[in-house]
Parts: C-alpha cells; structure tokens; sequence
C-alpha cells in the first residue's frame, strides 16, 4: 500500500520466506518417510476398510453394498462374536494387571540388587519380550503344554497327575496357558519400571527410614504413589496390547476349545480370511476400535484420582 | 548451503526408500518360502532353437506335505532342463493357509501363474474369472490325447475347463498291519462296518493302550459326516448348495457314535493331536500311536515316507443299514492358470510336463493321485513299489465301493466346518447334549450358508 517505505522490507520478508519455504521442505522431507507411511498404511486401509465394512466382499469378486448390515448382524444374531469378547475380556483382565504385578515385583527385585550382574539378569528378562510375540515360541509353547509335552512329563515324574493331561485342549485350562505366554513376556514394563524407580530419590527413602517407616510403608506410601504415572503408562500400553493379542491363540490353540480361547482379533481374521467375509471382518475391526477407545478413555478419565504427578502437586 | 545440502540428502534417502518399496511390492519377490530355481546355472547343454526363445519367469504355487515339496521341486528341475529358457519360482506352503494366501494375491491381482487348484474351489475361481479357460491350450501346449475324459470332468466349470487333473482319489482307511497282527485282529476289508471298526480300535486300546484311530478325519468332523450322509442316500449341502441336504438325525447318530468314541479315548480328541492336524509328518499313525488314520487315498504315499514302514488302505467302514457306498472318487486336485499368469504358454508346458511326461511321473509317484494318463500309468505299473499299487489299485478295484460325487461345496464350507467341530467339542466335554447340539447346529449353518450367498 505504501510501497515507498516498505519496499526494503518486502525484499527482505520475500528472502525470509523462501528461506522459511525451504525450512518447511526441509522439515516436511524429514518426517516424510513416517508422513507417507501414516497416510499409504494407516490412514488409507483405515479408510478402504471403514468402506469394506459397509459391504460384503468375499475378496474375490467385488465388493457389494450393504449399509450398515454387518454391524447388525454382529450385535443382534452373532454369539461368536459375544464369545470372543467374553474371551478377550477375560484376557485383558486377568493378563495385564498379574503381568503388571509380576514385572512390577521383578524390578524393584533388580533395583534392590545393586551389582553389576543386574544388568545380564535385566537383558536375560527382557529376552522373551523380543521373541515371545513369534510364532516360534507359540510354537514351543504348543509343545510345551502339549499332551506328550514337558509339563505332563515333568509333573508326571513327580507323580503329581495320573493322566497327560491336555493343556491347551481342556475349557478349563487353555486360557491359563495363554495368559502364562503372555506374562512371561514381561521385559518391557519391567524396563520401564525400573528406570521409574531410579527416578525416586533416595533422600525420601532416607527420611522414611528415620522417621521409623517399615519396609511396607516405604513401598506403600513413597515408591508406588510415585510410580503411578510410570503405572498408568504401562497400563495403557498392556492394555491394547492384550486387546490385540493374536498369534499366540492363532497358533497354539486355534480359538479353541469351544472358543474359549477365540480372542476378538483371531475371530476377525477368521472371518475375514478363512471364512471370506471381509466386509462383516472390518465391521468387527470398527468395533473393536470403539472397545478399545472405550477402556482407553476410562483409563485416562480414572487416572485423575490415582495417578500423581509431582510436579503438578508442586506447583498446588 | 547446509539447508540444500540437508534438504538434499532427505530427498535422496527418500528416493532410495521409495524404490526400496517399489521392489518389496513387485510380484517377484513377495513370496515367503520361494527358492529360485535358475535356468542358467543348469549343466545341460540347450539345444539351439530352445536357447533361442525369450527367456520367461513361471511362478507355480502348490500346498502340500514336505514329501510332495520335494518331489514336485525334483520335477521342476526336470522341467527347466528341458525348457531352459523357463526360470521357475515355486512357492509352496501347507493347506492351512493356502487359500487365504491366494485370495489376497487375487485381490492385488498378483497370483502366481500356475496354481494348483481344488475340486472345492474350482467353481468359484472360474466363475470369478480368477482362472483362464484352458480349452485354447489342449492340442497345443497341453496334450490329453491319452487322458480318458472321465477325469477331465471335475475341472470342467460351465463347459470348459479350467483345472487339468493332477490325479484321482478318495477317502480311504489307512492302518498299520504290523499294529493288527500284534493286537491279534485281522485285516479289514471293503466289507467291514462301523461296529468292526470300533472292535478294532477297542482291541488296540485294550491290548496295546494306543489310539485306535486318529478319526474319521484328522481333527475335524466334516469327511467323517459327509460319509456319513452319503451312506444314507442324503448329502450334507445340497446341489446347488443353498441349504443343507441331511436330516437331523444323521447328525445325532454320527456324534453320539462318534463322541462315544473319544470319551472311551479310541479316537483322540482334537486338542490332543496337535501338530497332526496340520502336517501329515506328525500324524499319529506315523509316529506310532494310532493303529489307523483316515485320509486321501494319494496320501498314502506321504504317510508311509514319514512313517518309513509299510502301510495298508482299505476303504471306510459301512453302515450296517446304509442305502450306498459313501465313498467316492475324485479329482485330488488340478492346475489351474491364473488370470494374472504372465507366462500363459510356459504355464501350459509345465502343465503338459506333469500330465505326460514318464520321467516326471516316476518321481511324483502317485503322490498326488493316480496319474490321468494312460500312457503313464501303463508305463509306472512295472515300477511301482506296494503303497503305490494300493493307491492305483483303490481307484480300479475300489469304484465299486463308491458312489458318485457331491457336488462342490458352497462358500460357507469353511465356516461350516468349524461349527461342526465347535459342537464336537461341546458335547465331548459335556456342555451340551447331542439332540441340543444338533438343533443349534441346523440353525447356525443354514445362517452361515445365507450368509455367506449373501
């Protein structure tokens, strides 16, 4: 508008701003593998399949569309679908908090033990969380529970059963195998745990121990109400994790026996690939979104009134 | 400076990951048990008009057990001295995942070019256009001048063919004679029934404390029920497959017998057998622990290569009031070219190759079923080891024993199947009764079959 007095400066802001276009290629270049790789494999397959859930398509011939007919059947005429939810519930709640505990119990064990071997005994802890999600050790867990497996063998020896008994076959039992697998692979909370515990100071524990305050006291009033936000993270994390729990039912029992091992994603991936129902598998998928964001919300809403944050108390 | 230079970097590695995703998604290489099988590296001298032609790369897919993965790999090896200018990539998985594996290669139009194919399947594949007709290759490429159209008519779909046989089969009993001679039984014949059948097994039990048989089936209910059926005149999906063709009753019998069964721990129950549900290797009956196993009447050649003593077939046991034979034979399986296949002449030579050369069906040996030529059958008889000539022999002397084929299954098998066994399991460990089982049984099927006709 007043060209005379800003004619300089628009020189200048006109470098600025190739210099500033280039900043932002540059930090666009630099996150563009994640950027391309969020929308060609994440946001593009949520979007076909939230199309694929409104159809039916057998995969071979193409897609046909239904509305909102898959979500019907599924919610009025599907007790498969009321099964693996029964199974996966049972999975999460049993799982997470026993494998919480465990790994919780396994890492002040390591913090206490203040030698140098505790770093080869948390690498040697940490091993069946890299390979415990493989089909390798499903398979080895197949064995291992199997009827001619090690477990019979060993408590057979002893004299402890009478029968092989089948693990992974009987109602009553298969599901405890599988929560084991699942607690076994501990590492990575206890990982967290620990470095959570190396974040208390050690002048608290000092003063509680002046003050007279027991081992339990410690425990209860110093070391969890200030691990809970380290608590709260795992929590979340194990969470989904165990509502997405797959290859281990897939391969050592199949959703059996009579599915009381059928967890949700398995029971998608039948129906989706065994079965060729894609459009009534992506409407599972859907919903078990929905599930998930549902628990992840209330997770996020409780931890309000238990988890602590110290320096937000601070600042009060 | 620094900005280009970074900027410039970026742009190369995202250059260098993009084609690195290129190269992941090519057809070529996304196989997961796929070894290459060059030609070049052959000590065969080609012939100069071969070494002349373009040089093509066949893909084939095949399921199977390791014994097949070996014989059909030595055969390819034949094929490719012959044809040099042919590179073949073969890629071969078990039967659990087969199909899953092919839909998801049809849907991003990236099936190998030659794949084996199921009478089950078939149907499906060609209405779809998933496969090509192959009527415009026979006389050319592929040539069945010795072939009896009796086994051509399985891959026949809406008057052309789409499948070449790779052999012929059917269900079959096969027992370890070793095992009947030291539980003091005599060998079964064509004539024996359900109820020497369970004698048998209760023999075994008492005498040796083994499983009588691992089933009617390996870890499932269907064969056993479709035999079943068929004996009494009925069928378990209807021709046309839009509803289920047995009464109630059929299915009442067939569990109450066969639970029985296994709560007398004749027969294991399906948990138990573990890895033998889904590879013929561990299956009981080579491991020892079984007296009989059912199966195909081809795979009896993988049975006794994994059991490494000599096994007999015989056909399955009768009803005592059973209408007909409940037995049949069938195609085992066929080649099928895909609608994706690149190399659509090479495919019809291998296809060729399997059907008429002697050489190659010295090594398959039946494996698959009994070979379709007649040229070749004539020329293995000579040949042919014990197992082979029962197998050969089933299809000649055991027509009598069967009746004709069901027509193919419709989509909703699978899940079908599943149910089947889901209720086996409910009434062995006492959550249901037979009778409540089969009502809820005839309900949730016929669903599955709307369902899935849509």
């Amino acid at each position: 508008m007043i060209p005379s007095v800003s004619k300089p400066p628009v020189s200048k802001s006109g470098r600025r701003s190739v210099s500033r276009f280039f900043d932002r290629a540059a930090g666009y270049l630099f996150i563009s593998p994640w950027l391309i790789g969020f929308l060609g494999f994440t946001l593009l397959p949520m979007a076909v399949s939230f199309y694929l859930s409104l159809t039916r398509y057998n995969v071979i011939s193409p897609p046909v569309f239904v509305g909102l007919k898959n979500y019907a059947e599924i919610f009025t005429n599907d007790d498969r679908f009321i099964s693996a939810l029964q199974a996966t519930l049972v999975y999460v709640f049993v799982h997470v908090p026993l494998k919480l505990l465990f790994s919780l119990a396994v890492a002040m064990l390591l913090y206490k033990t203040g030698s140098r071997i505790v770093s080869v005994y948390r690498a040697l802890f940490y091993l069946p969380s890299i390979i415990g999600g493989s089909v390798a050790i499903a398979v080895m867990w197949r064995r291992i529970f199997g009827v001619d497996g090690i477990v019979n063998d060993f408590l057979g020896r002893l004299g402890l059963i009478e029968y092989e008994i089948s693990w992974l076959g009987q109602p009553s039992t298969a599901m405890g195998t599988l929560i084991l697998l699942g607690i076994w692979q501990f590492g990575s909370p206890m990982l967290i745990f620990l470095a959570g515990l190396k974040q208390i100071p050690d002048s608290y524990y000092e003063a509680a121990a002046i003050d007279g305050c027991g081992w339990w006291g410690r425990l209860w009033r110093i070391t969890l109400p200030l691990l809970t936000p380290i608590l709260f993270f795992n929590l979340l994390m194990q969470l989904i994790r165990a509502f997405m729990c797959f290859t281990e039912a897939f391969i050592i029992t199949e959703g059996g026996p009579m599915d009381r091992t059928l967890f949700y994603v398995l029971y998608l991936y039948q129906k989706s690939f065994k079965y060729f129902q894609m459009g009534y598998g992506c409407a599972l998928a859907w919903i078990l979104l929905a599930v998930i964001g549902l628990f992840t919300l209330l997770v996020f809403r409780s931890s309000q009134y238990w988890v602590f944050y110290e320096s937000k108390d601070g600042a009060k | 400076m620094k900005k280009a230079l970074s900027l410039l970097c970026m742009a190369a590695l995202l250059l260098a990951a993009a084609s690195g995703c290129g190269a992941g998604g090519s057809p070529s290489s996304s196989g997961a048990s796929r070894s290459e099988i060059s030609s070049s590296s052959a000590g065969i001298s080609p012939s100069s008009s071969e070494s002349e032609k373009e040089p093509v790369t066949l893909r084939v897919v095949w399921w199977g057990s390791q014994d097949r993965h070996d014989k059909t790999l030595k055969v390819l090896d034949l094929f490719k001295a012959e044809y040099p200018h042919i590179t073949i990539e073969p890629e071969y998985l078990a039967w659990t995942n087969y199909w899953e594996r092919l839909a998801s290669q049809a849907a991003a139009s990236t099936m190998p070019d030659v794949i084996q194919n199921d009478y089950n399947y078939i149907e499906t594949y060609a209405r779809n256009g998933l496969c090509i007709p192959l009527d415009s290759l026979i006389g050319q490429e592929i040539h069945l001048d010795d072939v009896d159209d009796l086994y051509l008519a399985g891959g026949r779909v809406d008057g052309q063919i789409y499948g070449v046989n790779l052999g012929s089969g059917g269900p079959a009993v096969v027992y370890d004679p070793e095992i009947f001679a030291q539980a003091g039984l005599e060998e079964p014949d064509p004539s024996w029934t359900y109820a020497d059948y369970e004698k048998a097994m209760r023999a075994i039990r008492e005498k040796l404390d083994i499983f009588g048989a691992t089933g009617l089936q390996d870890g499932g209910m269907y064969r056993g029920l479709e035999v079943y059926c068929r004996q009494y005149g009925q069928s378990i999906f209807s021709h046309d497959g839009s509803a289920l063709n047995f009464d109630k009753q059929l299915f009442i019998d067939y569990y109450t017998m066969y639970t029985g069964w296994e709560t007398q721990r004749l027969v294991p129950t399906p948990d138990a057998l573990g890895d033998a549900r889904v590879n013929i290797e561990a299956n009981f009956i080579c491991t020892g622990d079984s007296a009989m196993t059912c199966c195909n009447s081809n795979q009896i050649v993988s049975l006794v290569a994994a059991a490494g003593r000599p096994l007999k077939m015989t056909t399955v046991p009768m009803a005592e009031d059973q209408v007909q034979y409940g037995g049949y034979i069938k195609p085992s399986m066929f080649w099928s070219i895909s609608k994706d296949a690149q190399a659509v002449e090479a495919g019809a030579q291998l296809i060729d190759f399997f059907t008429n050369s002697v050489e190659a069906n010295r090594i398959l040996m039946a494996e698959r079923g009994v070979p379709i030529s007649a040229a070749v059958r004539e020329a293995l008889a000579p040949d042919l080891e014990d197992t082979q000539k029962v197998m050969f022999d089933y299809i000649a002397q055991y027509a009598q024993y069967a009746s004709e084929m069901d027509a193919p299954q419709p989509a909703a098998f699978a899940e079908i199947s599943s149910l089947m066994d889901n209720y086996e399991q409910k009434i062995v460990f006492g959550e249901m009764s037979v009778e409540a089982a089969a009502d809820e049984f005839m309900k949730k099927a016929g669903e599955a079959i709307q369902n899935a006709a849509g």
